[in-house]
C-alpha cells in the first residue's frame, strides 16, 4: 500500500514538474500510454526494466528526453537506427507524450 | 515460379509442439542414462563379485538387471526415435538437415544399438549359465557399447547448438560439424551425470540386499563414483557454458538461469547429500527413499537440463542456419545450401510457401484474420504458443497483450526485422503479411474469435486442390 | 503448383553423403530384418494369449504361453531397435513424402510413440504376472498390449501410405481451403494391405515355432511332447496362416489404381506364387530341415521388402520424383565409420553375443566357453577399446585443427 502511495505521489510530481516546463504539449495520459506501449514491452519491459543485453532501462527515465528521443526516431533525420525508427512511425504526438509519461512514472 | 522446400505446419494449441518434445525428450534421457548408468554399474559391481569371490552380488544383479537394464533400454529406445517423430512433426527441416549430416553417425549408432539389445538379453539371461570370465567379458563389452552410444549422439546433439566455428560452413564436412567446439564439454557433462545416475540406481538395487555386510560394501563402492561423478559433472557443466554461442549465452542470463538456476543446485545439494548419507548409513538406505531420490534427481535434473539446451540454440534448430521457424537462415558453402531470407523478404512467405491453399496465396481485406493466422503458425508457432496464457513462450502475452495494430507491425518492422533481440529469428517479410500478422495478434488479444475462415462460398473444393 | 516440383524443392538443401541407392538398398535390407520382428512379436503375441486362455486344456499349452510371453518381449524390443535403420534411410531418400505424412498426421505419429511405450509395459505386466496358477484377469494387460501394438501398425501403415499419395496433400492438409495444422487424421488407409502385413504374423510364429522345437532339442531337461506339439502347432499355423495371407495379397493386388500398372507387374505376382508355394509346402520344408519354413519366411519378406519399393516408384515415378537425382555430397569419413562399426562392433561384438546366447541356449545347466569364444570375448573388449580410443583421439584432432590452427 505504502509502494502504491509513493508511487502515486511520484508519477503526480513528475506530472506536475514536466507540464509546468513544457506548457503547449499535450496534456499526457499515462494508461494511454500504458495500453499504447505494450507492444514496446517486448524489449523494454512492462516495469521498463529491459532484460535483454543493448536495450535501454527506460523506468523512471526523464519525460522530457523520452519525448524528445522519439520524436527524433519517429522524424529519423538526426536519430537514426532502424529498430527505434520504426518502432516510433506510427506514433502520434499524443501517443509520445502518454508513452514518455508513462516511462517516466516508473520506479527505477 | 519460385517456392521453398517449407513443410506444412503442425500446431500443438498452448504447449507447442517444443514440450511434446521436451515431455519425450525427458523420459529418453532419464531411460538411457539410467541404462547407460545401470550398465556401468553392473560391471563394477560384477568385477567386485569376480575378484572378491562374492557371487551372491551376481543374484541381485539379475533379479534388477532384468528391470532397470531391459526396462530403461526398452523405453529408451522407443523413446529416442521418439525424439525423431517429434521434432520431424515440429521441424520438419530441422531434422532433415540433421538426418542429412549426420546419417552414418546415426547409422554406426544403430549399429550399437542393434547389439547392445542382444547384448542386454544376453546379460541378464547368461548369468549363472555361462562361466564367470566371460560373462564378465560380456558385461563390460555392453557397458563400453553403451557409453559408445553416447559418444555418438553428443556430437549431434552439440552440433544443433552451433558448429563452433566457420569450418563446417565451408567444408561441409560431418567431422567439422561432429566434433564442434562443445563437444568435448557436452560429453564430459553427460559421462559424469550418467554415473550420477548409477550410484542413484545402484542403491535402489542394494536398498534390497538384506545381508548388511553385503549391503554396506556395495553402498560404499557405489558412493563415493556417484559423488566423484557428480562433482566432475558440475565442473564440466560450467566449461560447457563457456562454450555456448552469444544467443545462447543471452537467452540463459536472460530467462533460463532465474527459472532454473534453483532447480540444478537443489538437484545436486540433493544428491551430494544422499549419496553422503548412503555412504555414512548404509542400512538406513530403504527403497521408497531410495526410489523417490531416484526419481527427484531424474525429473528435477533432466528437466531443466533438456529445456535449457532446447531454449539456448535458439532461434536456430541446428547448426546456427536454420531457424526454428524452418526458414534457411544463412548460407552454407560447404554443402551449396543457400539462405532463403532474401527471398522471403521480397516475395513473402505466402507466395513461396507450397502449403499455402490457393484463397490465401495473397492477403486481402477479407482473408486478413486466416492469413494471419496460417502465418503466425508457420513463422512463430514453432517456438510460441498463440493463445493468452498459455505456458510456451504465449506470442500475445511476449507482446504484453497489445492490441494496437500499427504497433505490433512496427515491432516487426523493427526489432524483429533487424535481430534486435538475438535468441528471436529475424523475420523480414513484405508489409502486407506483416500487417495480416500484426492483425491476428491484435484479434487474439482483444479475445476475438480468430479460427473464422474467410468468406467460405468462394473457398470452393477446387480451391484445395493444388494449383 | 507441380507436386512433382514441390516434392524436389523440399528434399534437404544439404544432399545426401553417399549415392542415394546405397541408402535405398540399407532402407530395404533393414526394413527386412524390422518386418520379421514385427511379424514374430505379433504372432507370438497372438498365440501367447490365445494358449494363455487355453492353460486349463492341458500343460503344454501354459507353457507355450509362458514361452511365448517371453518371445514376444524379446521380439518387440528387436523390432523397435531395427526399425530405427530403415526409419533413418527412409528419411534420407524419401524425406519430403515421410516428412509431409507425419505432419499431416502429427497428433497420429506423437501418439505413436506413447501408445507403444504404454503397450511394451502392458506386455511387461502380462509377462510378470503370467505365472502357474495366475488369475484370468492378467490376460487384460496382454489385451490391451496387443491391440496398442494393431494400432500402431496401423498408424505405421497410414504414415506409409500417406507418403505414397503427394496429389492428396494439399486437399488434407487444407480442405476446402482452410488450413488444419491439427495433425488429428489419418488420411489414407489401404486396408488390404495393412491387414496382410498384420496377418503375417501367423505363419511367422508358425515358422518359428517349428525352428524352436527343433532347437529345444538338443536340451535334455525339455520334454519332447511339449517339443512336438509345438512343432506340430507351428506347422499348422504356418500353413493355414501361409494360406491366409495369399487371400489378403490377391485382394491387395486388386486395389491397385488402375494407372499405375501395379496389377501387372511380375514382382507381386512372383510374391502371390511364393505364398502359395509356402503354404503347400510347409510339411515338406520341415521334413527337409526344420529352419527351412523359417528361411523361406524370409525370401518372402525379402520379395515384399522389393515390393513395397516398386509400389513407392510406380506412385512417385510419374509425378517427377526419383531419388537418383538427388544431390550428393560424399562424406568418406563418416561413410567409413558406419561400415566399419558395422564390420567390427555388428560381427565381432554382436557376432559373440549371438553365439554366446546360441551355445548357452543349447546347453542344460553352465556353458563353459572354450579357447574361440573366450578369445573372442577378449577381442570384442578390446575392439571396443580401440573403436572408443580411435574415435575420441581422431576427434580431438580435427578439434584443434579447428580451433587453434584454423581453417
Amino acid at each position: 500500500m505504502k509502494k502504491l502511495l509513493t508511487f502515486g505521489l511520484v508519477t503526480c510530481c513528475l506530472i506536475g514538474v514536466d507540464a509546468r516546463a513544457q506548457s503547449g504539449a499535450p496534456a499526457a495520459d499515462i494508461a494511454a500510454g500504458q495500453q499504447r506501449a505494450a507492444a514496446c514491452f517486448a524489449c523494454h519491459n512492462a516495469n521498463g526494466i529491459a532484460q535483454i543485453p543493448g536495450t535501454p532501462h527506460l523506468a523512471g527515465q526523464e519525460r522530457g528526453y523520452l519525448e524528445k528521443a522519439l520524436r527524433a526516431y519517429r522524424d529519423g533525420s538526426t536519430r537514426q537506427e532502424p529498430t527505434m525508427n520504426a518502432m516510433a512511425k506510427p506514433l502520434s504526438d499524443q501517443d509520445i507524450a502518454n508513452i514518455a509519461a508513462y516511462f517516466s512514472s516508473l520506479p527505477r | 515460379m519460385d517456392l521453398l522446400g517449407m513443410y506444412p505446419t503442425f500446431y500443438v494449441p498452448a504447449i507447442g509442439t517444443a514440450w511434446v518434445m521436451g515431455i519425450i525428450g525427458v523420459i529418453h534421457v532419464v531411460a538411457s542414462h539410467t541404462s547407460v548408468g545401470a550398465s556401468f554399474l553392473f560391471a563394477l559391481l560384477e568385477t567386485k563379485a569376480y575378484r572378491d569371490g562374492t557371487p551372491e552380488i551376481m543374484g541381485f544383479i539379475k533379479k534388477y538387471g532384468m528391470f532397470l537394464l531391459v526396462f530403461s533400454y526398452v523405453i529408451g529406445s522407443v523413446t529416442g526415435p521418439g525424439i525423431w517423430y517429434a521434432i520431424t512433426v515440429a521441424s520438419p527441416r530441422g531434422v532433415g538437415g540433421l538426418i542429412h549430416n549426420f546419417v552414418w553417425v546415426w547409422a554406426a549408432e544403430w549399429v550399437y544399438f542393434t547389439v547392445e539389445v542382444i547384448g542386454v538379453y544376453a546379460l541378464v539371461y547368461l548369468i549363472g549359465k555361462v562361466d564367470a570370465k566371460t560373462h564378465l567379458k560380456l558385461t563390460w563389452s555392453f557397458a563400453l557399447a553403451s557409453w559408445a552410444t553416447m559418444l555418438l549422439i553428443v556430437g549431434i546433439l552439440s552440433f544443433m547448438m552451433w558448429p563452433g566455428s566457420e569450418n563446417w560452413y565451408q567444408t561441409g564436412s560431418t567431422n567439422d560439424a561432429f566434433y564442434n567446439l562443445n563437444f568435448f564439454a557436452h560429453l564430459a557433462t553427460r559421462t559424469g551425470s550418467m554415473f550420477v545416475m548409477a550410484a542413484v540406481v545402484g542403491l535402489m538395487v542394494a536398498s534390497r540386499v538384506r545381508d548388511p555386510v553385503l549391503r554396506r560394501s556395495v553402498v560404499r563402492f557405489i558412493a563415493p563414483i556417484g559423488l566423484v561423478g557428480g562433482l566432475f559433472a558440475v565442473m564440466m557443466f560450467i566449461y560447457y557454458l563457456q562454450t555456448l554461442p552469444n544467443n545462447a549465452v543471452v537467452m540463459l542470463n536472460t530467462y533460463l538461469l532465474p527459472v532454473y538456476a534453483r532447480a540444478m543446485v537443489a538437484v545436486f545439494v540433493v544428491a551430494t547429500a544422499w549419496l553422503v548419507f548412503a555412504w555414512w548409513q548404509p542400512q538406513r538406505v530403504y527403497t521408497p527413499l531410495a526410489v523417490a531420490l531416484f526419481l527427484f534427481i531424474a525429473v528435477a535434473g533432466v528437466w531443466p537440463e533438456e529445456r535449457m539446451r532446447e531454449s539456448m540454440r535458439k532461434p536456430y534448430v541446428a547448426g546456427q542456419y536454420i531457424y526454428g521457424n524452418q526458414i534457411i537462415a544463412r548460407n552454407v558453402p560447404g554443402k551449396g545450401i543457400r539462405s532463403e531470407m532474401e527471398q522471403i523478404a521480397a516475395a513473402g512467405l505466402l507466395q513461396l510457401h507450397p502449403f499455402v491453399p490457393k484463397p490465401l496465396r495473397t492477403v486481402t481485406a477479407d482473408n486478413r484474420l486466416a492469413t494471419g493466422r496460417l502465418l503466425t503458425q508457420i513463422a512463430c508457432a514453432n517456438c510460441h504458443a498463440l493463445e493468452r496464457g498459455a505456458p510456451l513462450r504465449s506470442l500475445p502475452d511476449k507482446l504484453h497483450g497489445a492490441t494496437d495494430e500499427d504497433l505490433i507491425a512496427a515491432f516487426l518492422q523493427g526489432p524483429l526485422k533487424h535481430g534486435t533481440q538475438p535468441y528471436m529469428p529475424r523475420i523480414d517479410l513484405p508489409a502486407p503479411e506483416i500487417d495480416a500478422i500484426a492483425h491476428f495478434i491484435a484479434a487474439v488479444n482483444r479475445g476475438e474469435d480468430v479460427t473464422a475462415q474467410p468468406t467460405p462460398s468462394t473457398a470452393t473444393a477446387a480451391a484445395s486442390q493444388p494449383e | 503448383m507441380d507436386i512433382g516440383i514441390v516434392m524436389n524443392a523440399l528434399r534437404d538443401p544439404a544432399g545426401v553423403p553417399a549415392h542415394p541407392v546405397l541408402f535405398q538398398l540399407l532402407m530395404v535390407v533393414t526394413w527386412i530384418l524390422h518386418i520379421a520382428f514385427v511379424h514374430l512379436a505379433l504372432g507370438a503375441a497372438g498365440l501367447a494369449i490365445f494358449a494363455f486362455h487355453r492353460r486349463e486344456r492341458g500343460p503344454h499349452w501354459a507353457r507355450l504361453s509362458l514361452a511365448l510371453t517371453k518371445v514376444a518381449k524379446v521380439a518387440v524390443s528387436l523390432l523397435i531397435v531395427l526399425g530405427v535403420a530403415p526409419l533413418l534411410f527412409t528419411q534420407v531418400i524419401y524425406d519430403p513424402q515421410w516428412y509431409v505424412s507425419n505432419v499431416l498426421s502429427g497428433r497420429w505419429a506423437i501418439a505413436f510413440i506413447f501408445t507403444l511405450m504404454i503397450g511394451y509395459c502392458a506386455w511387461f505386466a502380462f509377462y510378470y504376472g503370467n505365472r502357474p496358477g495366475a488369475g484370468r484377469h492378467i490376460g487384460i494387460y496382454a489385451w490391451l498390449a496387443l491391440a496398442l501394438f494393431c494400432l500402431d501398425g496401423l498408424i505405421m501403415h497410414a504414415l506409409s501410405y500417406q507418403a505414397l499419395l503427394p496429389e492428396q496433400w494439399l486437399a488434407w492438409y487444407a480442405p476446402g481451403g482452410a488450413v488444419d495444422a491439427s495433425g488429428a487424421k489419418l488420411h489414407a488407409i489401404q486396408w488390404p494391405r495393412y491387414l496382410l502385413m498384420m496377418s503375417l504374423g501367423l505363419p511367422a510364429v508358425g515358422a518359428f515355432l517349428i525352428a524352436y522345437a527343433h532347437y529345444l532339442g538338443a536340451r535334455s531337461d525339455r520334454s519332447a511332447g511339449y517339443l512336438d506339439f509345438a512343432a506340430r502347432l507351428g506347422e499348422r499355423l504356418a500353413r493355414w496362416g501361409f494360406a491366409f495371407c495369399l487371400v489378403l495379397m490377391l485382394i491387395w493386388q486388386a486395389v491397385h489404381p488402375a494407372a499405375s500398372g501395379l496389377g501387372a507387374h511380375p514382382l507381386g505376382w512372383l510374391l502371390v506364387a511364393l505364398l502359395g508355394t509356402l503354404a503347400g509346402s510347409v510339411q515338406p520344408l520341415r521334413r527337409a530341415h526344420p529352419y527351412l519354413p523359417v528361411a523361406g519366411g524370409l525370401i518372402l519378406l525379402t520379395i515384399l521388402a522389393l515390393w513395397r519399393e516398386v509400389i513407392r516408384i510406380h506412385h512417385l515415378a510419374p509425378l517427377g520424383y526419383d531419388i537418383a537425382n538427388y544431390p550428393v555430397h560424399i562424406d568418406w569419413p563418416t561413410t567409413f565409420l558406419f561400415f566399419s562399426t558395422l564390420a567390427g562392433i555388428g560381427g565381432l561384438v554382436g557376432g559373440f553375443y549371438l553365439t554366446l546366447l546360441y551355445r548357452a541356449g543349447r546347453t542344460s545347466g553352465l556353458y563353459s566357453a572354450d579357447t574361440l569364444v573366450s578369445r573372442w570375448g577378449t577381442s570384442a573388449v578390446a575392439l571396443l577399446c580401440l573403436w572408443i580410443a580411435v574415435f575420441l583421439a581422431y576427434g580431438i584432432v580435427i578439434w584443434v585443427r579447428n580451433q587453434f590452427v584454423g581453417h
